[in-house]
């Protein structure tokens, strides 16, 4: 079976693949085996490439190649398309450490989904989450795969400051905040690893199509994180 | 050797072509917001592409020099002062250790440039000098200048009798005259009208106060959406228009995140982005439509130009004498 996929311009030095209309793991691998093949095939004009949930963003130089000529040697990378089993992704733990101080949504997230806290947070670590992409701030990762019984609306106020490392809840899906943003997501936890780091090669932890899972960690162990 | 702040101006960060390539990972490309004019900046001192050098926003800031070198400014139109000298744009100056350069307010446009021949000598963050206010990294500390900072410089001591009287052509200045803003417009988005379109093209928007390094607010009619529907995360680039719920248009800058969920009502040409840059809140401003074959040869025209410039500058270069 051909893999469908479209393409249009974004604006006039990116291009931008289609290859599905809804969130789901297979349309996701296709985007990053796109990304694969594109990436393989060295087109000199083209410059970086931004996996999303059913799209690719291809950035390229248009003083190098036209849009017609790009779009023509990604018609052909892309008829190699498959829907063949997944390469096995990298399994990332993140430690959490879902204690009161850094938890102060629980209790609301628990009473919205008639949940005790400790079912929440049980379910939050249940759950095998797969990266998508990255993206809205560095390093953030969008998640799939969190439990819909633990879903709950943002914040009707965002606060103006969330603590870096902060992990949260935002209708159905869980996220990391990387960096000390504001923002209206339902706080349950915090972990003491850096999802970003400008100095580092690579400078984020997690990377597109990353396989995460969430380990609950005491206060102590949260403190000492460092040392360990 | 270095200058000296004696004071930082509204906005003065040190920029450069910016880091690309960490899209993916959600980190934004940063560089000079109007890249046109950072460019011929370098350009003229026939500096590396990529040399680091000063953005300043509205009102530029206040540099002693201690150490020879020459300079260029480019960008909206600045009433610059050298000691009591007046100093012209778009041309190499030489500025002798110990002088002092005033930027004032810049009275067209919104942002200038100043380059140094050889290029500020800061710490690079993923091979880029560039600031990124946001994360607190690049640049200068993460930061906009302040007084009493020191910039680093290799010094390059020339006679302030040189005669610099060139100026690149007048393609690759900046242009008082206030034209529209060219958008290549999505219309396979179903999310939007006829309606819409005659909306965008034929009435003025303002640039609103929220305006920065990220994203331009737009001001004025709002641009209806068909409805409400939440629309799937997906790559976005500088120059994306977005329409929230609010209908009021934003037009992503230098510091936007890659990927973003609002409906997008189009993109605006490359080369209209310096002229973005150029404007600021209060301004008003009008769009038009370009198609992407005539959006594609401009950017190429304007290579040309620069390739030319590039040349030109090199041959003069070839021809000074260090002092």
């Amino acid at each position: 079976m051909t893999i469908p996929f479209t393409g249009s311009p974004l604006g006039d030095s990116a291009l931008l693949i289609t290859l599905g209309d809804a969130i789901s793991d297979t349309v996701n691998d296709r985007v990053h085996q796109a990304a694969e093949l594109i990436t393989r095939a060295r087109i000199p004009a083209v410059l970086e490439l931004v996996p999303a949930f059913a799209t690719l963003t291809v950035h390229y130089d248009p003083c190098r190649l036209t849009y017609e000529a790009l779009w023509s040697e990604i018609e052909q990378c892309l008829s190699h398309l498959s829907d063949q089993s997944r390469h096995s992704a990298r399994v990332i733990e993140i430690p959490v450490c879902y204690d009161n101080a850094f938890a102060p949504d629980l209790a609301e997230v628990a009473y919205y989904c008639g949940l005790t806290p400790e079912d929440v947070i049980h379910r939050h670590c249940q759950g095998e989450y797969r990266v998508y992409f990255l993206g809205f701030s560095p390093g953030f990762p969008f998640l799939a795969g969190m439990d819909p019984d633990i879903s709950c609306p943002r914040k009707k106020s965002p606060r103006l400051k969330i603590p870096a490392g902060s992990v949260g809840i935002a209708g159905g899906q869980t996220g990391i905040y990387p960096l000390e943003t504001p923002g209206g997501w339902q706080l349950i936890g915090r972990t003491p690893l850096k999802l970003i780091n400008f100095d580092n090669p690579p400078p984020t932890l997690l990377q597109p199509s990353d396989q995460i899972r969430f380990k609950a960690i005491s206060r102590h162990a949260f403190e000492h994180w460092e040392d360990s | 050797m270095s200058l000296t702040v004696e004071d930082g101006g509204i906005l003065t960060t040190v920029q450069d072509t910016g880091r690309p390539g960490f899209r993916h990972l959600g980190i934004p490309v940063c560089g000079a917001m109007d890249s046109l004019a950072a460019r011929v900046a370098n350009l003229m001192l026939s500096n590396e592409a990529s040399s680091p050098l000063l953005e300043y926003t509205l009102t530029g800031p206040t540099l002693r020099f201690n150490a020879d070198t020459v300079i260029c400014l480019t960008g909206g139109t600045v009433t610059a002062r050298l000691e009591d000298q007046p100093v012209p744009c778009y041309q190499p100056v030489v500025v002798q250790a110990g002088q002092t350069l005033k930027l004032g307010p810049v009275r067209h446009g919104c942002r200038g440039y100043l380059a140094l021949k050889g290029g500020l000598h800061v710490d690079h963050i993923m091979k880029s000098a560039s600031t990124y206010l946001r994360a607190g990294i690049g640049g200068f500390h993460g930061r906009s200048l302040a007084t009493g900072d020191n910039l680093a410089y290799i010094p390059y001591p020339l006679s302030p009798t040189l005669n610099f009287d060139w100026f690149p052509s007048q393609d690759l200045m900046y242009d008082t005259i206030s034209r529209p803003v060219r958008i290549i417009p999505t219309i396979e988005n179903e999310q939007f009208t006829d309606d819409s379109w005659q909306t965008l093209f034929n009435q003025p928007f303002g640039i609103d106060n929220a305006s920065d390094r990220m994203g331009y607010r737009l001001t004025g009619p709002t641009i209806i959406r068909r409805d409400q529907t939440e629309r799937l995360t997906q790559g976005v680039t500088i120059g994306t228009v977005q329409v929230p719920h609010d209908g009021h248009p934003i037009i992503l800058m230098a510091d936007s995140q890659p990927t973003g969920g609002y409906p997008v009502l189009g993109q605006v040409s490359s080369v209209d982005i310096p002229r973005l840059a150029q404007m600021k809140p209060g301004d008003n401003l009008r769009f038009e439509p370009i198609k992407l074959d005539g959006a594609q040869s401009l950017l190429r025209a304007q290579e040309q130009y620069l390739q030319r410039l590039s040349i030109a500058a090199a041959y003069k270069w070839k021809d000074i004498v260090h002092a």
